[in-house]
Order: C-alpha cells, then sequence, then structure tokens
C-alpha cells in the first residue's frame, strides 16, 4: 500500500482530474439547451471513472496480462452483441441497453484492446518473426475494427487503427511494414468508399461519406449536413476571441449576449461531439489553449511512462494509450476547427458520455499502475 | 529499428535507447498536432475573429424591417396627390412551403389533405378569393425575380382573412402577413388622375431594378421601390429609411425573449411637384375635348397631349396625355391594370403622348426652321422669299423635277418671315430647306440647329422616359433599313433634297415630342435659353408641405443658351401674333379676341397611311404672358385633323384656366385649312 501510494504519478493524476473538472464547468453551459441533468449525470461519470481509475491503478500489470484472451473474447463478444441487440442513436447502432445506463462497447474495447494487444506482443518478443508478428497484430485489432465499423461507427475504427499504429510502432517493427499498411490502408479505402459503391455494394453509409468530407468543401446552407455543424462550430470557436465571450449574459433591453451560439442553441452537439467550441466560445483562445496544454501535460506524463517502465507491456500499454488521447484530441479539436473531418469522436474528460469518461479515466488508471509497477520487469508469460 | 533480440526466457527488458528514441519521436508527433491546433485557434480566435463575430450576431439575431411611410407627393399648391395607407400584405416564402412548389397552375382545389406547396396556394387562392391559376402565375412570377427571399403577394387581405389562415397555420405553412404601406392618390376624386405616367408607381423590387443605376443608391434586396416616374427618380428622398426590430431566435427560428426596436423607421422626405392639379385636371379635360371636336369634324382621332411650361425655368405646370388611367391599377388589387396595360387596348394610355410618343410636328417646326435659316445665315434679317404655289428644288436634276405644293396653290407673292408664319407659307420654308441642302457638308447646320434647340435627343425630363425622337440626316438614312426592293432601299438611302424641304415645315422623317416642342418653343419666347423641362419642384422635410430639406429646391437651369438675335425672335412673334390674330391666321378664331394675347402655330402634320390616306395630326405650339406670368403651351391631337380646328382649343381652356380661372372656357372648334 505504501509502495502504491510512494509511487503513484500524482501529475498526471492531477492533471487527468483538472481537465475532467474543466470538462465539468463547460458541460454547466453546454447543456443549457437540453433537457434532464446531463450535468450530474457527467459528475456521477467522473466521480465513477476517478474511483475505477484508483482501484485500477492498483492492480499490479502481471495480471492484466495474464486475462488477456479472455478480455479479447468480452471485447468480440460485447461488439458483437451491439450489432445483434444495441439500440441506436442517431444513425449508429452502438450502445447496449443495461436497463438503468447505456452502454457503450466500443470505448471499453479501446482500452482492452491496447491491454490485450499490449501482453500478446510482449508474450511473443522474440518467438514470433516480425512480419508474422505484425500480421497477428493487424488481426488482433483488425477484427474488433470491423465489428465497429459495421456498427457504424467509423471514427471508433480510426481511435484503434492509431491504437494499433502507436504500439506498433512504440514496439519497433521493421518500418518497411508500416509502407506496407499505408498501402493496404489506400487499397481498402478505395474499395471502400469508390470501387464497391461503384459495383452497387454501399459499405459506408451516405451520411459517413459527407460528413467525412464536408470539411473539404463545406456545404453551409443544408442545415442537416456537417458541413453545417462544421460551419456553426468555427463560428462559435471565433466568436469567442481572445478572452472569450464568457457564460450567457442577459442585459435587458438589449438581444441576448454572450455565447450566443452555445446558449441559443445554434452550435449543434454542443456537450458531446462540439463541446471543445464551447471552451472556444466561452473561453476564447485562452481557455483553448490552456486546455489544450493540459492535454500535452498529460501526453508528456503518459510518454514518461513509455520511457519508465522496464518492461515491454508496460511501454507498449502506455504507448497504446498516449495514441489513444493523442489521436482523439486531434481529431476532436480538428473537427471543431476545421482541420480535420467530422466524426463522431468525443473529446477525452471533456465531452459528455458515461463510457469514454470512465474508459479514459480507467486508462489514465492503467499509466498509473504500471508507473508504480515500472521497475518490475517482463514476467515470463508462454505464448498460447 | 527492430529489436533483434534472441528468445530468451525470461524476456530481457527492451533496449531503453531506441525506445526512448521512439518515445521522443512519437512526443514531438504529438506536439506538432498540438501546435498545429493552437496555430490553427490562434488565427481563427485572434486573427480573424471579427468576420465570424458579425457571423456569431447574425446567426442568433433576426432582423424584422418595419417598413417606413414612404413620403407624399404634392402639387405646388400644396394638394396630396399622392399618399400612403397602412395595410396587411400577404407574404409567401417559397423556401418553406412544404414540399416544394412546383406543382404548376393545375385546376383550382383546395383539398385539406393536400400539404404540397401548391396545396397552401391553392387554399390561400381560395381564402383570398383569388383564380388560383393567377394566384400561382404572380407568385411564379415575383420568386422567379427575387429569388430566395419571401414574395409579398399583391392581393387585398381583410382582416377576416387574415384571422382565418392564422387560425389555421398548419395548413398554410410559409404563408405570413405583413404591416405594409400602399401607395393612395387622395385627390383622384378631386382633380382625376394626375398623368400616372408622370407620377410613376411603387412595386417590388426587382433584379433588374438592382441593377438600375438611376436609383443613385443601392436598393434593398427586398422591399419595393418607385418604378418609373417620379417615383423612381426621387425613389431615394421619398423612400426613408425602414427601421428595423431584432430579437434572438434559436435555429428553427423561434423567437428567444423580447423583440427590440434597434431603428425606428424614418419617413420618407415630401416631393412637391411643379404641376398644378387644378391646371391639369383642365389639360386632362380639354385634351378630351379636342378629341372630341376632331370626332365631330370626322377625324379618326385616337390621342393626345398637352404641355404647359413655365418657359423660363421648364418648370411643368400641367402634362396630360389622352387616354388616361387610374393610378389605382398600380395598388393592389390592381383593378383594371389587365385592360390598361393590354396591347390590345387601341389608346395604349401607359403610353404617354406627351413626352413619350414622337410625331411629325408639322408647321409648328416653321419657326425652328426660320430660327436655324437666321442663324445659318440662309435667310438674312428682313428678307422676304416668294411664296409661289409649288416650288422646284434648285437641286433637283431630273428631268422630270418633284413638284413640292403648299397647302393652297395660290402664289401669294413676296413676303418677310412673319408673314410667312402667319399664313403658314409651306413654299417660303421650302426654299430655306433647299438652300440647306444646297450647303451641304459635314456641317448640317439645319440639323445642328434643330438638335441645338432640344430636337433628336430625349429632353432630361426628371420624370424619366422622355423619347429622342428623330432629326433625320444623311447618317441616319444611310443606315436605316427600309422597306421595298433593293434598288428602292439604294434610292431611300440617298440623301435627297427633297428630305431637307420636307423637313423645313416639319415633314418627312422628322418625329418630336410635344414636350421637346414645348422646350423649342420655351427658347424662343426666353431669348434662346434651352430649358431643363422638370417637374419636381422641391424636397420638402418628412410631413411637411412648405420646409423644404436644405438644398432641396429643384431648380437645374437651362440646358444651354443660344442667345438669340433680338430680331429674329421678334420677326417670329410677329408672326405667330399674327397667325392668332390676322384675318389670314390660322388660329385667329380661337385666339383672335382672346386675354391676354396670345402667340402661336397650328400644325397639321400629315401622316397618311393606307387605313386613313387624309390623316393628320394636329398640333397647335405657342405662349402667353401676363403679370410676369409667361406659359407655354403644346397641344397635339393624334391623326386628329387641322391644327387650328382640333388643338388650338385645348391650347385656349389651358391659357383661359391659367390666367382667368374663374371663367370656364367653352370649347367650340376652330377654323383652319392650312397644315
Amino acid at each position: 500500500m505504501t509502495h502504491y501510494v510512494r509511487h503513484l504519478d500524482y501529475l498526471m493524476l492531477a492533471t487527468a482530474l483538472s481537465i475532467s473538472a474543466f470538462g465539468l464547468w463547460i458541460m454547466q453551459s453546454a447543456t443549457k439547451n437540453y433537457s434532464g441533468n446531463l450535468y450530474g449525470h457527467q459528475l456521477l461519470y467522473v466521480a465513477a471513472g476517478t474511483v475505477g481509475m484508483l482501484v485500477v491503478a492498483a492492480i499490479p500489470p502481471v495480471l492484466m496480462r495474464r486475462v488477456r484472451w479472455p478480455l479479447y473474447a468480452f471485447v468480440l463478444l460485447t461488439t458483437a452483441a451491439v450489432l445483434v441487440a444495441g439500440t441506436s442513436v442517431g444513425g449508429g447502432r452502438r450502445w447496449i441497453n443495461l436497463g438503468a445506463f447505456q452502454f457503450q462497447p466500443s470505448e471499453f474495447a479501446k482500452l482492452l484492446l491496447i491491454v490485450g494487444l499490449a501482453s500478446v506482443l510482449a508474450a511473443r518478443r522474440g518467438i514470433t518473426g516480425p512480419a508474422r508478428l505484425t500480421l497477428l497484430a493487424i488481426g488482433y485489432i483488425g477484427l474488433p475494427a470491423v465489428l465497429v465499423f459495421k456498427e457504424p461507427d467509423f471514427g471508433t475504427m480510426l481511435v484503434f487503427l492509431a491504437i494499433l499504429l502507436g504500439m506498433l510502432f512504440v514496439y519497433g517493427i521493421p518500418w518497411q511494414h508500416f509502407v506496407w499498411m499505408i498501402l493496404a490502408v489506400c487499397v481498402l479505402g478505395a474499395l471502400i468508399f469508390s470501387i464497391l459503391p461503384g459495383m452497387g455494394v454501399q459499405v459506408v453509409q451516405e451520411y459517413q461519406i459527407t460528413r467525412l468530407t464536408s470539411f473539404l468543401h463545406p456545404n453551409p446552407s443544408d442545415v442537416k449536413s456537417g458541413g453545417f455543424q462544421l460551419r456553426q462550430s468555427v463560428i462559435a470557436v471565433s466568436h469567442g476571441g481572445l478572452g472569450g465571450t464568457g457564460g450567457t449574459t442577459t442585459v435587458p433591453g438589449q438581444p441576448q449576449l454572450g455565447a450566443t451560439q452555445t446558449s441559443l442553441g445554434f452550435l449543434p452537439e454542443a456537450p458531446t461531439d462540439f463541446v471543445f467550441a464551447v471552451v472556444g466560445e466561452e473561453r476564447g483562445f485562452v481557455g483553448a489553449a490552456w486546455l489544450i496544454c493540459l492535454y500535452a501535460l498529460l501526453l508528456w506524463r503518459g510518454l514518461k511512462v513509455i520511457t519508465k517502465s522496464r518492461s515491454t507491456f508496460g511501454s507498449l500499454v502506455a504507448a497504446g494509450v498516449v495514441s489513444m488521447l493523442l489521436f482523439q484530441i486531434f481529431i476532436n479539436i480538428g473537427m471543431t476547427i476545421g482541420l480535420a473531418p467530422v466524426t463522431g469522436i468525443p473529446l477525452p474528460f471533456m465531452s459528455f458520455g458515461g463510457s469514454h469518461t470512465i474508459t479514459n479515466l480507467l486508462a489514465i488508471g492503467v499509466l498509473q499502475a504500471i508507473h508504480v509497477h515500472a521497475q518490475a520487469a517482463d514476467e515470463p508469460v508462454y505464448a498460447l | 529499428m527492430y529489436l533483434q533480440r534472441p528468445p530468451t526466457r525470461p524476456e530481457p527488458t527492451p533496449d531503453p535507447v531506441p525506445l526512448a528514441l521512439r518515445a521522443a519521436t512519437l512526443a514531438v508527433i504529438a506536439a506538432a498536432l498540438l501546435g498545429v491546433l493552437l496555430f490553427r485557434l490562434w488565427a481563427l480566435q485572434v486573427l480573424h475573429s471579427d468576420q465570424y463575430v458579425a457571423a456569431a450576431a447574425q446567426n442568433s439575431v433576426r432582423t424584422i424591417t418595419m417598413p417606413s411611410p414612404r413620403g407624399q407627393i404634392l402639387d405646388r399648391d400644396g394638394h396630396v396627390l399622392v399618399s400612403n395607407t397602412a395595410t396587411i400584405a400577404v407574404q409567401v416564402d417559397a423556401a418553406r412551403l412544404p414540399h416544394g412548389t412546383d406543382c404548376g397552375p393545375t385546376i383550382a382545389t383546395h383539398r385539406v389533405g393536400d400539404q404540397r406547396g401548391c396545396g397552401v396556394l391553392k387554399r390561400l387562392a381560395w381564402v383570398l378569393d383569388v383564380p388560383y391559376g393567377h394566384m400561382w402565375h404572380t407568385f411564379s412570377h415575383l420568386a422567379r425575380a427575387n429569388p430566395g427571399y419571401p414574395v409579398t403577394l399583391p392581393f387585398d387581405v381583410d382582416r377576416r382573412q387574415t384571422s382565418y389562415v392564422l387560425e389555421r397555420r398548419w395548413l398554410f405553412q410559409g404563408v405570413a402577413f405583413e404591416h405594409v404601406y400602399q401607395r393612395t392618390y387622395p385627390s383622384l376624386r378631386e382633380f382625376g388622375p394626375t398623368n400616372p405616367n408622370l407620377l410613376g408607381f411603387v412595386g417590388a423590387i426587382t433584379a433588374e431594378n438592382l441593377k438600375d443605376r438611376s436609383y443613385h443608391e443601392k436598393l434593398p434586396r427586398i422591399g419595393t421601390a418607385g418604378q418609373g416616374g417620379v417615383e423612381k427618380t426621387y425613389d431615394r428622398y421619398l423612400r426613408g429609411q425602414d427601421g428595423t426590430i431584432q430579437e434572438t431566435v434559436d435555429p428553427a427560428g423561434a423567437p428567444v425573449g423580447q423583440a427590440f426596436l434597434t431603428q425606428s423607421p424614418i419617413a420618407g422626405d415630401n416631393l412637391r411637384l411643379t404641376i398644378d392639379a387644378r391646371l391639369q385636371k383642365v389639360a386632362q379635360y380639354a385634351v378630351g375635348q379636342g378629341i372630341a371636336i376632331a370626332h365631330a369634324n370626322g377625324e379618326p382621332a385616337d390621342s393626345g397631349a398637352v404641355v404647359a411650361m413655365n418657359p423660363d425655368t421648364g418648370a411643368i405646370y400641367a402634362m396630360a396625355s389622352s387616354p388616361t388611367y387610374s393610378p389605382m391599377v398600380h395598388v393592389p388589387p390592381y383593378k383594371g391594370s389587365k385592360h390598361v396595360f393590354s396591347k390590345k387596348n387601341p389608346g395604349h394610355p401607359a403610353y404617354d403622348s406627351a413626352f413619350q410618343g414622337t410625331y411629325p410636328a408639322g408647321s409648328t417646326f416653321k419657326p425652328i426652321t426660320a430660327t436655324a435659316a437666321y442663324e445659318s445665315g440662309v435667310l438674312a434679317p428682313g428678307e422676304s422669299l416668294e411664296c409661289p404655289g409649288t416650288y422646284y428644288s434648285k437641286y433637283d436634276t431630273a428631268k422630270q423635277r418633284t413638284p413640292f405644293h403648299d397647302w393652297t396653290l395660290d402664289d401669294m407673292g413676296s413676303m418677310g418671315l412673319a408673314k410667312a408664319l402667319e399664313v403658314s407659307c409651306d413654299t417660303f420654308f421650302y426654299q430655306l430647306g433647299d438652300q440647306f441642302y444646297g450647303m451641304g457638308g459635314p456641317g448640317e447646320q439645319f440639323q445642328g440647329w434643330i438638335r441645338k434647340l432640344g430636337y433628336g435627343s430625349a429632353p432630361p425630363l426628371d420624370a424619366g422616359g422622355a423619347q429622342a425622337g428623330t432629326v433625320p440626316d444623311p447618317k441616319w438614312k444611310a443606315t436605316q433599313n427600309w422597306q421595298g426592293t433593293p434598288a428602292q432601299q439604294e434610292i431611300e438611302r440617298l440623301w435627297l433634297p427633297g428630305d431637307d424641304i420636307n423637313m423645313s415645315i416639319g415633314q418627312g422623317n422628322l418625329l418630336v415630342s410635344p414636350l421637346q416642342q414645348a422646350v423649342a418653343y420655351s427658347a424662343l419666347e426666353n431669348g434662346g435659353k434651352v430649358v431643363t423641362p422638370h417637374v419636381g419642384q422641391a424636397i420638402l422635410e418628412p410631413g411637411s408641405t412648405t420646409q423644404a430639406i436644405p438644398g432641396g429646391r429643384i431648380d437645374p437651369g437651362p440646358v444651354r443658351d443660344l442667345h438669340l438675335p433680338q430680331e429674329l425672335l421678334s420677326e417670329i412673334k410677329q408672326g405667330l401674333y399674327g397667325a392668332t390674330h390676322a384675318g389670314d391666321g390660322t388660329s385667329t378664331a380661337t385666339f383672335g379676341n382672346f386675354q391676354p394675347t396670345v402667340y402661336g402655330k397650328t400644325g397639321t402634320a400629315e401622316v397618311p397611311t393606307t387605313d386613313c390616306p387624309n390623316c393628320a395630326d394636329a398640333w397647335w405650339a405657342g405662349w402667353a404672358e401676363q403679370g410676369g406670368k409667361p406659359l407655354v403651351v403644346v397641344a397635339f391631337i393624334h391623326d386628329g385633323g387641322h391644327g387650328g380646328v382640333s388643338a388650338a382649343p385645348v391650347a385656349a381652356s389651358i391659357f383661359q384656366s391659367f390666367y382667368d380661372p374663374r371663367s370656364p372656357y367653352s370649347f367650340h372648334a376652330g377654323t383652319d385649312q392650312s397644315r
């Protein structure tokens, strides 16, 4: 216990909790136009996630490595179950209804796959040849990725791929393998978006393609298109200026002032996908830059864990978590300010949502566990 | 970078150096990506924030226009000719109609179940009691004229109909009602229509209007503007400034909280005209009487015009065209507009005979010829010329020379200019025209002087739309598309002595408008100033009938001053006096005993057509002066026969009403055999 308390990365812990608190603060105004106590829910998620994080931090990484195949089976089962019995929200069938709350398996799958892949790679190290190992890793992530893609949840699939690439990079596969993977992605992309639709097989829904491509040629007049969301989001962010508009203020005898884009509902999906636009409008460049700095701090602590860990497993898990967070942060903020396609990727610790908030906090917990046991070397685990 | 380690168990720890290097690479990637985000945020929020702040304001604040009342138009005595009335108009927003509107002008049904756009229009047509086909055509026409904007339909709406629609909003998606101002014509009952072509009207702004520079300002994309007449010319003063109401709305367009009046509407300036509504009424009646006299004489007269103008300033006191129409055709429900603007309407009332119609001038042109001849040295001061019954051109080299006849075959002997005008001797002026032909060359002194007097170019009338007419010259003739065989066309393109000879008595290809005539006669009266004819007198403060805005006096100076010699003017004046007073004068029957003294010339311009071989346009042009109040009058009856018969009484009644309004003029035909 003393070892645990002494070796936690408190800076990382504080940063994660700061961002979560920042998120809760923003959530108060972002949820203004939404019925139900979203703020209360989010508070509950953060609390549950924090407890979970502290609990997970106490689990020795060795234990995590041992359950890699049960974990993998759980991921495949839940993601497949979504396809069969999931509830759909806004065009995507992503949730499993568990009575009191809904749960999004693909969010938890991110963390579970990181742990699973890390232990597989660590176990196979030096046993399996590099090419076969790469193919194994691709297959390991690829199967759940296809399931998630079928939901359809294109964004999460991309997160899976980012995790795969980040972990393989840190693992140190030959660089030629990356070239092959890029080529494969190009061929696959051509198949999905151009060749198969041309043959009459619609792999991707129309709305997904428009959402993906609208940031390249926005069509702001179509209220339902991603271009409209993008335009409103960019307007909201810019409306903030340097110092932000602050919360909404109402001066008698004047039209409403302050964060009008957010408070009047012009900003779509304000609490979830476009929460960063709320930060941008209400807190301005100062607030947005502060948030990005917090993220940078968090990522730095994660990168520290990669080098600090004496086990391959620990380094790979840290690499996976860092890649996951970095990709989600960049794509979500980039989408908000018109640099990246509109995909439903939430902003870690900020966006409203139970599954991903808890997952991200648990991911920090896993990093903490590795940090706590950084001195432990890889114990022999025999490959299956 | 692949760690080529032999597989040993337990696994060795990874080599720290390459791992640290890879972690560092990941750190660099992370830093670069976050840096990109920060740069973009800086650009959006700090560098280009302004343009997005405006977009944000537009996003959440809806601006509703509050129409301002348009300025009134008054006559010179303060009678309100044009005013406003607040009313409700029905507005249809094509973008908000359910399921598009491409269903065409089919038979009207207004089934409640029909939720398509045309269903809404059909129900609306039924409520407003308008034929659906008419509703459809009006709507689609207006929607095309200003795409993307709500269309204000020109149909009368009353409170009962609005409440019917508003109680059933779900059946009338896209239909709204707005408060608008409509033009009214308060003195219509007292003075009759005050030349609607001159006043113009107010209508929805069209795509053409937006490109039209004559408004002198940027028109709003939506709203109304003066369309033609002084309503258009002085639109920027009359229109005022619309007020705005701003309210915060949510993305669905529903208002959030209170609305605020951010700018009060500013009423437009009033416009006072030089028009005398009472004299205008007399003029309108007089033209009608002139046409009636012509009809009584068996002439097929169908239209006519009269212009009464101050020769010193160009201020128009009255300008009537007959037939005319009620200005109410421009105001919803547009009663009678179909008939008025129909191409089949024989009188073409929307085509103003006074300033838009151009006709051969006939003998009223003779003083102009005289002026040109005098100024070009063709006619010496006091010079006498023969007045034979027939004249042959000196330049006609053909074996059988073309005879040019006087209106009488008698040889009236030698006479000066005054006498020639008095008896309207054609051959006197033929000789002048023939000499102009002889001068030839590029100088074209004849046409030059005619143009200097205001013919051949559109008079700068502030009501707009004045026509230029034609002053033919060799170049003009050579470039026209003449009818007939190629050989005939070849001859027609040549400039012949007959062209100058015919033009000398206002015939041939010369075309002039009554307004141009009034300008030219004003120059003869005032010593050579070619005035700017105008109907606007002053821009007045909103609501005022007397107080002009700073710089609001409309006092356009003359276009040019020809400084015509006094001996010429007195000779002409003497001739015009003879024409109205001497025993052989052409309008002596009308003006012989008239008070005050009237100086004027009749004209009988032959316009033979196959339908009417003996038809002639009747003209009278001249002036009078009493008590420092000069007045030029030009009267014109199309196909009215002799000028002294039908046109002179029209002018006389104007003079009578102008100088002695108490005693009414009794119309009777004049006597005139000249042309």
